[in-house]
């Protein structure tokens, strides 16, 4: 390093890149320092004159309500809408990354007649936006017995995820050196062992992106998952705070709605917190040509 | 490895994804297809029965003002705005961020890190009411603090000018940290010893930046704009729930329109010729851009 | 040609049909059992469990499951669960979306003279007032049984003013004394379905005598200006939001309000005896404000099962009985849809009842549900846009027509 060069001239780069940063980052915190302040605060006067970000009587009554009333239907608890959404969002991941890494791992290494084609038709589907396919999905997902169920959900998300699922997957496989591979086949492993002992190891922060991936889209949906489930036990998360504002849905308190978004948020914030390092080299989104 | 046992072994990995795609996207799509030649509509759902229309449905969507109340050439105009200054924002923003956070020397980037990518992982539903409410006139967080410098805030939704504003905003503050996070993976792959020999050649930053990072980081967000691109211009959640369409539907992009189809009248046949236009638009696009890249990198 | 095209739609949508059949086959329709959907939550929600909880003594070998629902997925839900042969056996919702169903052919018919498949008999409709029953029916049949009926009046704060006003006039000139930097006079949601009692009694027209849309006429012009003066007369908030005026007005900011029976258990928790509900004030020349009115009722699913048929109709009958009746009005705040429930001089529901008399039928109409929207755009425009009202309407109509015409021309090819 040059040291006159990290002098004055780096002293106040590295000041304007903390004051961009900080800057960008007030900017991405402000609504969510709005959120919480709106979660504490007691009054939860839904249309406040003055701007407080930090409440006159903080509490944790809305996160305490939530926690034991997350929905006016009996006998259903906190925990039983957390574990459906941990199976939905969990079976989504699971589906998306099982079926992706399988078929971006034939478009990185096997040559096949209509490669390119089957490539393009994957990206191609999700240019369809859903509007009108809605209609007979459903139609297809009841005659299957799947509609009222997490499975089909689960199911229909999936395949919604799997266009990235197989770009990102099938970029990351590019980057994985092909040596490795052929000195596994030398030592007489088979194509699917390859797969899974040397390549998807390797794979790891790709995979553990797509996953993310998967995993929150399962999280979060709302509208499919209310319009298909009918048994108040498949319930979800998310839909319970769909409910809430609903569009007369004025009986909840705004600190209760507040409260259930963090609630909501916090899983997937800490993964991605803990997942930053993987996220950065994971999303190599097909960053290899072809 | 090209051989029929390869070809074999391509289509025993690929089936099952394909055959979930084929059976609840592939399906539903064609049936949509069918549906946008067909006057289908609510008396036709419980026993699909509708009548095939040839081009109609079309034809009453981009026939001008009149049919159907909308103008498809405004609200295609207003779709493609909304797509391309969203993409500036994201890409200028989250490059510029990227390249922050990779500056050498730099305390604290971890925590920036994290703060920065906190859009990212809030559910777009949660993210747009909060939005919606941010940028209520009287009581919303951004007039008051507007009113707390001494500022008048606007009525954000009753003109054109300052809704799209609140609508960009909100998607500007949604998107930015997935260019941000593939930029940083791009970062990653540049050898710093490149921007290094750059710098002793007497390089200015912006020369550094435009002649050696750019070219380098261009395998991996010309992918990323394509996914933004398409992501941006389906955008439901923020304009649907934030925008509303407000003013007087100035805000309505296609896929919002085609919803309002569907909700209040129940045309569905008009709804599924709305997405085979956006399909064929989205793919055009697609297609130019795959074809500009390719020129770009072949020369 | 045409018919080879039409052929080969047919079958692709052939596909859907075979699928459908397919649907059919789940599990042999359970007698013991009565499903119910709905969007009731709080208050209302409370009155459903007492009427279950009645219906489970009178019928204790009878489980009834009822779901709650988001009140803006139901009507698309119940749409395409029946739709695909399934859904709940009763749905409770507001009696315009029967439009939908019936277009849909997803109702059983509640009553009906020629109608052997009617769920009840025709004279157990009389016990419904005329306009009532015109408004859960289409031409020849009954398609919803009306559980209560609603319309708006006007909630004030006795706290910030002492007697409600007689006339518009004094509305506003009440609310441009009572206003000052904490306090909104009147707080009006300017969505039509809310001032239209002021365009609706002003003479303002939606459908003509032939039932065809007609928004464009000279009253109408006239009473959109009206509107348009009175969102921007002093000490008025104006918007098109239901939650900003209503969170005012239960904060106790906000004197005047126009809102219907179904605020009044939370604002009468809010400002307990403070709260005060009146009749909507005359316009000028004495004619009385015209609300919509609409039916709150319970539809019956077209694939109730055979051996559900009778369970389905006592349960209709019960929630009619006079009993059943002011235990909604007691615990939900329900207005009676019955005749001869009394409520008492003077409480906040008489008021309700005593503002239907002058109120206008919400029909089972497929073209009223097309106005709503463009309606709420041209007020829109005239408030906020400063658009001529003749010019804005003449745009309403325009947008109505097209509309029509695209579903007319789904429905004869």
């Amino acid at each position: 390093m040059n040291a006159r060069k990290t002098g004055l001239a780096g002293w106040i780069g590295l000041l304007g890149a903390h004051l961009g940063l900080a800057a960008a980052s007030m900017f991405a915190l402000f609504p969510v320092v709005w959120v919480v302040a709106m979660a504490l605060d007691k009054g939860s006067e839904a249309h406040p004159t003055s701007l407080r970000l930090w409440p006159a009587q903080p509490s944790l009554d809305a996160f305490r309500q939530v926690l034991t009333h997350p929905t006016e239907i009996e006998g259903i608890r906190f925990v039983d809408l957390a574990l459906n959404s941990l199976l939905l969002a969990g079976g989504t991941a699971v589906a998306c990354i099982a079926l992706g890494a399988c078929a971006a791992y034939a478009f990185s290494r096997f040559n096949f007649p209509g490669r390119r084609a089957g490539l393009v038709g994957f990206m191609v589907l999700q240019l369809f936006p859903p509007v009108a396919s809605m209609a007979p999905l459903f139609v297809l997902l009841s005659a299957l017995h799947l509609r009222t169920s997490l499975v089909g959900l689960a199911l229909a998300y999936a395949s919604g995820t799997l266009p990235f699922a197989i770009w990102n997957l099938k970029g990351t496989f590019d980057t994985v050196p092909k040596e490795l591979e052929e000195a596994a086949v030398m030592d007489g492993c088979g194509p699917l062992r390859t797969f899974l002992q040397v390549v998807l190891p390797l794979a790891a922060p790709g995979l553990a992106v797509t996953t993310l991936f998967g995993f929150m889209a399962g999280w979060t949906e709302i509208v499919m998952a209310w319009t298909f489930l009918e048994d108040p036990r498949t319930f979800t998360l998310s839909m319970a705070l769909y409910n809430m504002v609903g569009q007369y849905g004025t009986t909840r308190p705004w600190s209760e709605f507040a409260a259930l978004s963090l609630l909501l948020s916090l899983p997937v914030v800490v993964t991605m917190l803990l997942l930053q390092r993987f996220i950065v080299s994971g999303l190599t989104a097909g960053s290899v040509k072809g | 490895m090209k051989s029929p046992r390869s070809t074999l072994l391509a289509a025993a990995f690929i089936g099952p994804a394909a055959l979930v795609m084929a059976a609840v996207t592939l399906y539903p799509i064609l049936y949509g297809i069918g549906m946008a030649f067909t006057d289908f509509s609510v008396r036709h759902l419980r026993h699909q029965d509708p009548h095939f229309v040839g081009l109609a449905n079309f034809m009453a969507i981009l026939g001008g003002s009149d049919a159907l109340g909308i103008s498809f050439p405004r609200i295609l105009g207003f779709n493609l705005l909304w797509t391309f200054v969203n993409l500036a924002f994201h890409v200028t923003l989250g490059v510029a961020l990227a390249l922050l956070l990779d500056r050498p020397g730099l305390r604290g980037s971890r925590l920036y890190r994290a703060a920065l990518i906190l859009p990212w992982a809030v559910p777009t539903y949660v993210t747009s009411l909060t939005w919606r409410n941010m940028f209520d006139a009287q009581s919303g967080a951004v007039n008051l603090l507007l009113a707390s410098w001494g500022i008048t805030g606007p009525d954000w939704f009753a003109h054109f000018g300052t809704a799209f504003a609140a609508v960009l905003t909100t998607n500007i503050w949604l998107g930015f940290p997935f260019m941000m996070m593939v930029t940083s993976a791009g970062l990653k792959a540049i050898p710093r010893e490149t921007q290094e020999a750059a710098a002793l050649d007497g390089a200015s930053a912006w020369q550094r930046f435009r002649h050696v990072t750019l070219p380098q980081l261009r395998p991996t967000l010309v992918p990323a704009v394509l996914m933004g691109f398409i992501w941006t211009f389906n955008q439901f959640n923020v304009l649907y729930f934030v925008g509303r369409g407000e003013p007087l539907g100035q805000t309505e992009i296609l896929v919002t329109q085609a919803y309002r189809f569907v909700d209040p009248l129940g045309l569905y046949g008009t709804a599924s010729a709305f997405a085979l236009i956006i399909f064929v638009i989205l793919l055009a696009f697609t297609l130019l851009q795959v074809r500009l890249t390719r020129a770009v990198e072949d020369r | 040609m045409m018919a080879r095209m039409r052929k080969a739609a047919r079958k692709l949508l052939g596909i859907g049909c075979l699928s459908i059949l397919l649907s059919a086959c789940q599990d042999p329709a359970d007698p013991s059992v009565l499903t119910i959907w709905h969007s009731w939550g709080g208050s209302e929600l409370e009155a459903l469990r007492k009427l279950e909880q009645t219906f489970r003594e009178r019928a204790p070998e009878v489980r009834v499951q009822s779901l709650q629902i988001p009140h803006d997925r139901l009507k698309d839900k119940f749409l395409r669960s029946a739709a695909a042969n399934g859904g709940p056996d009763i749905l409770i919702g507001d009696n315009d979306w029967a439009a939908t169903f019936t277009e849909a052919d997803l109702l059983l018919p509640i009553a009906g003279d020629r109608d052997t498949t009617a769920l009840m008999a025709e004279q157990e409709t009389t016990q419904f007032p005329p306009s009532v029953r015109e408004a859960v029916s289409v031409p020849d049949r009954m398609v919803a049984w009306p559980e209560s009926v609603e319309a708006v009046a006007l909630y004030y704060n006795r706290r910030l003013m002492s007697r409600p006003p007689a006339t518009t006039a004094r509305m506003f000139a009440d609310a441009a004394v009572l206003a000052d930097q904490n306090v909104r006079g009147l707080v009006l949601n300017t969505a039509f379905y809310f001032v239209a009692p002021f365009y609706l009694g002003g003479g303002g027209k939606v459908l003509d005598e032939r039932g065809r849309p007609a928004l464009d006429t000279a009253p109408g012009r006239r009473m959109l200006s009206w509107i348009r003066d009175a969102a921007r007369a002093p000490g008025v908030l104006a918007t098109q939001e239901y939650g900003k005026p209503d969170a005012l007005f239960k904060a106790g900011k906000a004197a005047m309000i126009v809102n219907g029976p179904w605020a009044l258990a939370d604002y009468r928790a809010k400002l307990g005896p403070d709260l005060g509900v009146s009749v909507l004030p005359r316009l000028g020349a004495g004619k009385p404000a015209a609300p919509w009115v609409g039916v709150k009722c319970l539809m019956v699913n077209a694939n109730l099962p055979i051996g559900r048929r009778s369970t389905t109709a006592r349960f209709l009958r019960m929630v009619a009985e006079p009993a059943m009746q002011r235990m909604l009005a007691e615990t939900a705040g329900h207005v009676p849809a019955v005749r001869g429930v009394n409520l008492g001089q003077n409480s906040p529901l008489e008021v309700f009842q005593r503002q239907l008399a002058t109120g206008t039928p919400k029909r089972v109409d497929p073209k009223l549900g097309v106005v709503w929207e463009p309606m709420d755009r041209a007020i829109q425009e005239v408030v906020v846009h400063g658009v001529p009202a003749a010019e804005a309407l003449k745009r309403a109509q325009a947008t109505v027509d097209a509309r029509l015409a695209a579903m007319a021309a789904q429905e004869s090819p």
